[in-house]
């Protein structure tokens, strides 16, 4: 199994690449200004494998990435792109040199929710795996990836996904690029991060180069309903404008890459 | 311009109608989809408690009333069982052929595989597809386009100007949300709307808009750091119309039903303004509305216009009620 490692901020390539993965990857899942720039990108490129990994794109955007795309595509070779919407993913999907991955936000399971298990136990038994495994576990779903030239997918190996992993065999239809260790509970469209420095891009760019624990507090409407071991699930960390929460999972199964933060969230200190 | 709202039964189909609905969206009968979350956050279709026959003669009675019938089919994370015998999406074919037998006029899905299915069933279906899609570009447009769909509800989460470019050469029929969104893009937002106590799933209302407390080093800050839920789009509503906006929606099956018919009351009161040609501008029409309804001046007080955020920059650090302590 292939290591990436997927790092929160450009500062820290060398130190990835010190550890000898298979591939690095940059970017992030909910903002496009963690993008590195193009010539560090090739700089990195000249070192190991590099996956950019894009947020959802807006309209105004579009052009801006795919030019930058097009340009790395061509100084690098090759390029694995992690894109997170399917218009990104049409409007790329033809560039010489690009390997298209869906991302985690096209790439849902309802077990990711904090409380899926409570919803699922509404079922019988042998009906909760299907509800809470991934949605990728689609005949349909893999075929038109794969018309857009969509190589590889990003998910979550939580446990039932996990077993349908093995039922299925996944990955020998689709690369498969598994998280063990935590889940996205939200993107916001503003960023959490930059209005607590009152900022806007580009200023905002250094004011997320680290996690910040969110804890639930109460309810406006009802002071009754304040944080205690129940609301948990209300909890994360802020890495930007991405709202993840930690997860320990150690349903290893046979997948091609396995994609790894650096560092933790668990560590959630501060990254110069 | 279309306007769709809730309705859980014939009663409530005929208030909406009556405070000028031009169209209802309700969820099917179903033993299978009655726990099914219909969005990420956790609420389910389940209180909808009609009979097939009660269903049907509700999308008759619609008709009667030249009031079209939106069906959700929300399956968040539709995927195929190596189970013949447990196969979701068996039941959600049955689910779709339910509803398209009842006479329903579109279907509103969120899953790439739901709409192939639906595809496979009725090739001439009447498809929406959800905001739960986050679409937030033109390529996105034209991707489902592709995949046949007719009608696609932009994200809530953009601001008017981009609402507009979109729309302005969009090659396919748009729809938004017109009231509340959420804080998060809908499609990918595991935020409960519930907290489990005792094996239970109790309701909190809107964790978007309650407190939340961030340590930073040696200092903890409290406030509404995620509070960005904006509400009213009625300010914007002149250039919605001018658009090629298809349909606005009034949200919530799950809400307080007299909310709902306020809503829907404002919603037209502001489209016949408009139609009728003696308004032109924002301020006039939310003039007119508080006039008429003097408790909607709410949303102005509180600021939460739609889009307001990402078109005006100072109101940034404005919004963010934070504290330190």
């Amino acid at each position: 199994m292939e290591l990436e490692i997927r790092i929160t901020h450009n500062s820290l390539i060398d130190e990835a690449i010190a550890k000898k993965p298979y591939a690095i990857s940059l970017g992030h899942e909910g903002c496009l200004g963690r993008l590195p720039d193009l010539d560090d990108l090739v700089e990195a490129g000249k070192r190991t494998k590099i996956k950019l990994v894009l947020p959802k794109i807006l309209n105004h955007s579009m052009t801006y990435v795919e030019n930058y795309i097009r340009a790395a595509a061509a100084k690098l070779g090759t390029l694995e792109v992690t894109v997170n919407d399917f218009g990104t993913m049409l409007r790329l999907y033809d560039i010489k040199g690009i390997k298209l991955i869906a991302g985690r936000l096209l790439i849902k399971a309802f077990e990711e929710h904090p409380l899926g298990h409570l919803v699922s136990e509404r079922y019988p038994e042998e009906w909760r795996q299907n509800i809470l495994q991934s949605c990728i576990f689609s005949e349909d779903k893999i075929s038109l990836l794969k018309q857009y030239n969509v190589v590889g997918i990003e998910m979550n190996i939580f446990e039932n996904t996990a077993k349908a992993l093995q039922q299925w065999n996944l990955n020998e239809k689709i690369a498969v690029h598994g998280f063990f260790n935590q889940a996205i509970l939200a993107v916001f469209r503003y960023c959490p991060h930059a209005r607590l420095n009152e900022k806007l891009p580009p200023d905002c760019r250094c004011t997320c180069e680290r996690y910040i624990p969110l804890e639930y507090v109460n309810n406006q409407r009802d002071s009754n309903l304040t944080n205690s071991n129940s609301c948990s699930n209300l909890t994360g960390i802020l890495d930007g404008n991405v709202l993840m929460r930690e997860v320990k999972s150690d349903h290893f199964v046979k997948i091609d890459r396995q994609v790894a933060l650096y560092p933790e969230i668990s560590r959630g200190e501060r990254i110069k | 311009m279309i306007l769709y709202s809730p309705a859980n039964s014939i009663k409530e189909a005929e208030e909406v109608i009556k405070a000028g609905a031009d169209g209802i969206y309700i969820g099917g009968v179903t033993t299978i989809y009655s726990n099914y979350p219909y969005g990420s956050n956790g609420w389910t279709v389940g209180e909808n408690k009609l009979s097939v026959r009660e269903f049907k003669e509700l999308v008759e009675f619609c008709h009667r009333n030249k009031v079209l019938v939106q069906y959700n089919v929300y399956t968040d994370c539709l995927s195929d069982s190596v189970s013949a015998k447990h196969n979701l999406a068996e039941y959600f074919s049955d689910y779709v052929k339910f509803g398209l037998d009842a006479g329903v006029d579109s279907i509103l899905l969120d899953d790439i595989s739901a709409i192939m299915r639906v595809n496979k069933i009725d090739p001439n279906v009447d498809i929406h597809a959800s905001f739960l899609f986050d679409i937030v570009n033109a390529e996105q447009l034209k991707f489902f386009k592709s995949l046949n769909v007719k009608t696609i509800e932009l994200s809530p989460q953009l601001a008017i100007k981009e609402i507009c470019e979109l729309s302005e050469n969009s090659p396919i029929s748009l729809g938004l949300i017109s009231h509340l969104n959420c804080a998060a893009y809908e499609g990918s937002c595991y935020i409960d709307h519930f907290i489990e106590d005792d094996h239970k799933m109790i309701p909190i209302g809107l964790p978007c808009k309650s407190n939340y407390r961030l340590t930073i080093d040696d200092k903890t800050v409290e406030g509404s750091f995620i509070d960005m839920t904006l509400s009213c789009s009625v300010c914007n509503m002149p250039a919605l119309i001018n658009s090629n906006i298809n349909y606005i929606k009034i949200p919530g099956r799950h809400i307080d039903f007299s909310l709902i018919l306020n809503w829907t009351m404002v919603y037209r009161e502001a489209i016949n303004l408009l139609k009728g040609g003696h308004i032109n501008t924002g301020q006039e029409l939310r003039d007119n509305i508080i006039k008429k309804y003097p408790n909607w001046n709410l949303w102005c007080r509180l600021n939460r216009k739609k889009g307001c955020l990402y078109d005006n920059e100072n109101s940034v650090s404005k919004f963010c009620m934070s504290r330190v302590i």
